[in-house]
């Protein structure tokens, strides 16, 4: 354990100080071709291109099962420190201006949105599975709906008992009132974004007030009541988050295309409109 | 204690199929079914219990795929209906997996981009859209309203969307670009053909200039600094710039469509020092000394040394001469009128005023000549025994008279001027009657007013002159000759009347003498052309000071010829009466050239050669600089004169001592004003 913590901060150390020695040799490159009469839009720009194809190959090679190109895990490492360097290029490609052309304002706006969308894939990636880890309870997103119903019926199979046995009015009522809509699907949204566990509590403090009037069997079934709905609480927690992790990319991947597009447009009118010596 | 939620020992552990377009309509309620759509999107509930029993003979057969199951082992009933109508679950609507519904996503943010592509490149706002942005501010009337003139700079914009793509295909594999637009640049920069053929070479100059330039220069002194640092970093990873044999696009330096407050003009020092030969840190560390620049010209030469010594009162101090501009940048030099005509005047012993008026210059004259022929010349008024600079001049612009004269100056050994002796002695018929032919057809051709006369003047100049006749020296001189065939006329009237017949192929009878019938010639005092009919010959009295035709005349002396024309035999012999006429003019013009310098750019009418001397990449506003004067400063606190330097070309301006570099670095520095090299400093020779 010790040595793979070790190894998991000296690969870190590692690439950030590969990052930082690329980083730096750009921006030798970038500032000398400045004061050499190298055209650095075009320098830049071409080296923007580049590292936005590799970007977008990270997506590609997900679905590629052969050839075997290095794990997923380096790809995604790969992924962001080019994507830290993307940024860096882009402020050369601009000069840190914003643009007033159209099509350029486009491009600009799209690259800043998909950078940031991507720094908060990253920052939703690395924090969630901690989050989630803390729950204790491990779930595929996929199957939640399926968990959620068994809840449910259990849940109302243990009040239909209770009626029976103990004749536990109170709960069955509370379970009308409160509880069925609680079960029926994924609720409150933004508590679990914020990883407050308020409703919750709100939720067992009402069931715990109602213990003044139950038997002493009518109790021993409001605490397994009161789990159920622990449960289903760290289950939309589960929902709700790794639904996250799902949902940045329809605004990350989507935005990929998008770029590459309007970059192919960018390249040919850039060129077109810059003539040639011919 | 907590009831786990799933077991995921994969024995007990559903398998979940998210990388697949379709999932069970059911999910959404936690209860899918085991099978799942099919790829297409369709329910196979339906297929999971039940089937449709086929009839085999009189019975009806299981036909459950084995996907399924296989077949039932109860079998269908024999009324054909199925056994197990009750599959896993009723059919439901599959709907997409997370995974096919950001796929769909992609797939319609492509359409809608496509579709804005195709309306913002093709769309009556095409330019809008595309145009990097405005102009600036020096370019906006160019831009035009809405952004539709871009084909004023960029030749693509009438092109379709395809013939972009080629182009950019091109650009992209000729490995370079540019150059269209650096075309559109020229045609309103640098307009004139002579500065458009070194617009885009480094410094507007020609490469043997430039080495004359950088070997002029001597090698900073510093190599250090951060500057310096800099730019050999720059040389190390782009290499050494070869600038010199490429053509360097505007968009090089210039950049545009960066907004009306964009500076277009900006150049750091590194940039500016990246071709240079040795780096250096700044003005003030490491720019070379100004002494050792050698001036190319130095225009009107005056001697600051000699009048100062002579003015010893102060009544004439620097600005009896100099005063700024308008704009306070230069300080001009009065006009001779203003500044030296109160001493250069009438009655002074100098030159100038009358005595340029006393000079009267003979410009035509008919040689003297007996013919045992007959041929139509004046038996009388054609007396002359020498050529005038001038009319050899004109003359070397028929290609007939040049090896004509070629061969009088050789039997004169060389002297041209002094040839009416060589004639008489030497018997050569056919030369006389070759050379009457040609100064008749000169006489014919100044004497005509008409525009054939004019044209046939350009012609015969550009001829001997060896330039185009649309040069300046040959549009200049012709006209001021176009002045004198009211005299040419009359001369023609006087001397040779019949002249048009006889250069027709007629042979009149030799003019008798009308001497004194027309002797209505003008006064030999007044200024401007004159006929003296004593000596037969046609002067031009200059006006006074700056005469056009004096003026223009020792211009076209010293108009340098193209190299084409002095590549034949014809032309190396007109060349030769070209210097012949050349070496007559500098020493007969002593007086002119005493004052106006000779350079290898011709003659300098003006003051203030010594900026062009500076091989026109320095510039200095004296207003800032002025104002910046203490009390008791003067002008000499920059400019120092000195004894030493009255004589020597090596100063900076002929009297002075060179500028002291101190003298400017002391505000001129880092932690003072402005010291880049633009701030004294253009890189065009000329401003565009």
């Amino acid at each position: 354990m010790v040595e793979s913590v070790t190894s998991f901060w000296t690969r870190r150390l590692r690439s950030v100080l590969l990052t930082l020695v690329a980083a730096l040799l750009l921006v030798l490159v970038f500032y000398a071709g400045s004061i050499a009469f190298v055209d650095t839009a075009y320098l830049t720009g071409w080296v923007l291109f580049a590292v936005i194809l590799m970007l977008a190959f990270f997506n590609l090679r997900k679905r590629l099962t052969y050839p075997p190109l290095l794990k997923a895990a380096t790809w995604l490492r790969l992924h962001v420190y080019l994507g830290c360097l993307a940024v860096l290029v882009f402020a050369f490609h601009t000069r840190m201006q914003i643009p007033t052309g159209a099509l350029e304002v486009t491009l600009y706006l799209l690259f800043v949105t998909l950078a940031a969308s991507g720094f908060v894939g990253l920052y939703l990636s690395r924090t969630i599975p901690n989050s989630l880890a803390d729950r204790g309870n491990e779930v595929i997103f996929e199957r939640i709906p399926r968990f959620r119903r068994e809840l449910g019926e259990r849940m109302q199979a243990l009040v239909l008992a209770a009626v029976e046995t103990e004749a536990a009015f109170i709960l069955s009522d509370f379970y009308r009132d409160r509880l069925h809509a609680y079960l029926a699907g994924p609720t409150d949204y933004w508590a679990h974004l914020i990883r407050s566990t308020r409703p919750r509590e709100l939720l067992l403090h009402e069931l715990h007030e109602l213990r003044r009037y139950l038997s002493d069997g009518e109790i021993a079934v409001a605490e397994e009541i009161a789990e159920i709905i622990r449960l289903k609480y760290d289950l939309d927690f589960h929902y709700v988050r790794q639904g996250l992790l799902k949902i940045w990319l329809f605004i990350h991947i989507p935005l990929t295309w998008v770029l590459l597009l309007f970059l192919l447009a960018h390249i040919v009118i850039v060129y077109a409109f810059a003539g040639t010596f011919a | 204690m907590r009831i786990p939620l799933q077991s995921l020992d994969h024995h007990d552990s559903q398998y979940e199929r998210p990388n697949q377009d379709w999932i069970c309509g059911w999910s959404r309620d936690g209860r899918p079914c085991t099978l799942g759509p099919n790829d297409r999107g369709h329910c196979t509930a339906h297929g999971q219990g039940s089937c449709e029993p086929a009839r085999e003979g009189d019975r009806y057969l299981c036909t459950r795929a084995d996907v399924f199951g296989g077949p039932c082992s109860e079998g269908p009933r024999p009324d054909g209906s199925c056994v197990c109508p009750h599959p896993e679950h009723e059919v439901c609507q599959p709907v997409r997996s997370l995974r096919a519904k950001r796929k769909l996503a992609v797939r319609l943010s492509l359409a809608l981009t496509l579709g804005i592509l195709l309306i913002g490149i093709a769309g009556p706002w095409s330019l809008a859209f595309i145009s990097p942005g405005p102009l600036s501010a020096s370019h906006m009337a160019i831009q035009g309203p809405g952004d539709q003139n871009c084909a004023a700079c960029h030749v693509a914009q009438e092109a379709s969307f395809g013939a972009w793509i080629d182009a950019a295909t091109l650009a992209l594999t000729s490995q370079s670009h540019g150059g269209q637009q650096s075309e559109q640049c020229l045609a309103c920069h640098f307009r004139s053909q002579v500065q458009q053929a070194t617009a885009l070479t480094v410094h507007n100059r020609d490469l043997t200039a430039l080495a004359a330039i950088t070997g002029a220069v001597p090698v900073p002194a510093s190599g250090g600094g951060l500057t310096a640092t800099s730019v050999n970093l720059a040389r190390m990873i782009h290499g050494s710039s070869d600038y010199n044999s490429a053509l360097i696009p505007c968009a090089a330096c210039h950049d545009e469509h960066r907004g009306q407050d964009h500076e277009m003009t900006v150049m750091s020092d590194a940039e500016c020092q990246v071709c240079h030969q040795k780096p250096f840190e700044s003005f003030n560390v490491g720019h070379p000394e100004f002494g050792s620049i050698t001036p190319t010209g130095i225009g009107i030469s005056f001697n600051h040394q000699k009048h100062a010594a002579r003015f010893t009162d102060e009544t004439l101090t620097c600005s009896s001469c100099h005063l700024p501009d308008e704009q306070g940048k230069t300080m001009a030099v009065a006009s001779f009128e203003t500044a030296c005509q109160g001493c250069h005047a009438q009655g002074s012993r100098d030159h100038h005023g009358d005595g340029i008026k006393r000079n009267s210059l003979l410009f035509l004259q008919l040689p003297e000549l007996e013919f045992d022929e007959p041929v139509y010349w004046p038996t009388d008024g054609a007396w002359g025994e020498q050529f005038s600079p001038l009319m050899l001049l004109l003359l070397a612009g028929d290609e007939d008279a040049v090896p004509i004269l070629y061969d009088i100056s050789e039997d004169a050994y060389g002297d041209l001027f002094e040839w009416g002796f060589i004639l008489e002695d030497n018997d050569e018929l056919y030369r006389k009657v070759e050379l009457a032919a040609v100064i008749k057809r000169l006489v014919a051709e100044l004497a005509d007013y008409t525009d054939a006369g004019a044209d046939a003047r350009n012609e015969r100049l550009a001829r001997a002159l060896g330039v185009p006749a649309t040069s300046p020296v040959v549009q200049n001189l012709a006209a001021e000759l176009t002045s004198a065939s009211f005299v040419m006329q009359m001369f023609t009237q006087r001397y040779l009347p019949q002249l048009k017949a006889d250069l027709a192929g007629e042979t009149p009878s030799p003019p008798d003498n009308v001497a004194a019938a027309n002797d209505w010639m003008t006064s030999r005092n007044m200024g401007g052309w004159h006929v003296d009919s004593a000596a037969g010959t046609i002067s031009y009295r200059p006006i006074a000071h700056a005469d056009p035709l004096l003026k223009h005349w020792i211009e076209a002396v010293f108009a340098m010829p193209s190299a084409a024309a002095t590549a034949t035999p014809v032309a190396e012999q007109r060349q030769y009466l070209r210097d012949k006429v050349v070496d007559e003019i500098a020493a007969n013009f002593k007086t002119c050239t005493r004052c106006h310098s000779v350079g290898d750019e011709g003659i300098s009418w003006q003051a203030g050669g010594r900026h062009d001397a500076a091989s026109g990449f320095v510039k200095f506003n004296h207003a800032p600089h002025i104002a910046m004067l203490d009390e008791g400063d003067t002008c000499k606190t920059c400019h120092v004169q000195t004894v030493e330097g009255a004589d020597n070309n090596s100063s900076m301006v002929r009297g002075f001592a060179p500028h002291d570099k101190t003298v400017c670095a002391s505000c001129h520095n880092s932690t003072g004003v402005d010291n880049s090299c633009t701030s004294c400093h253009q890189y065009h020779q000329v401003r565009p």
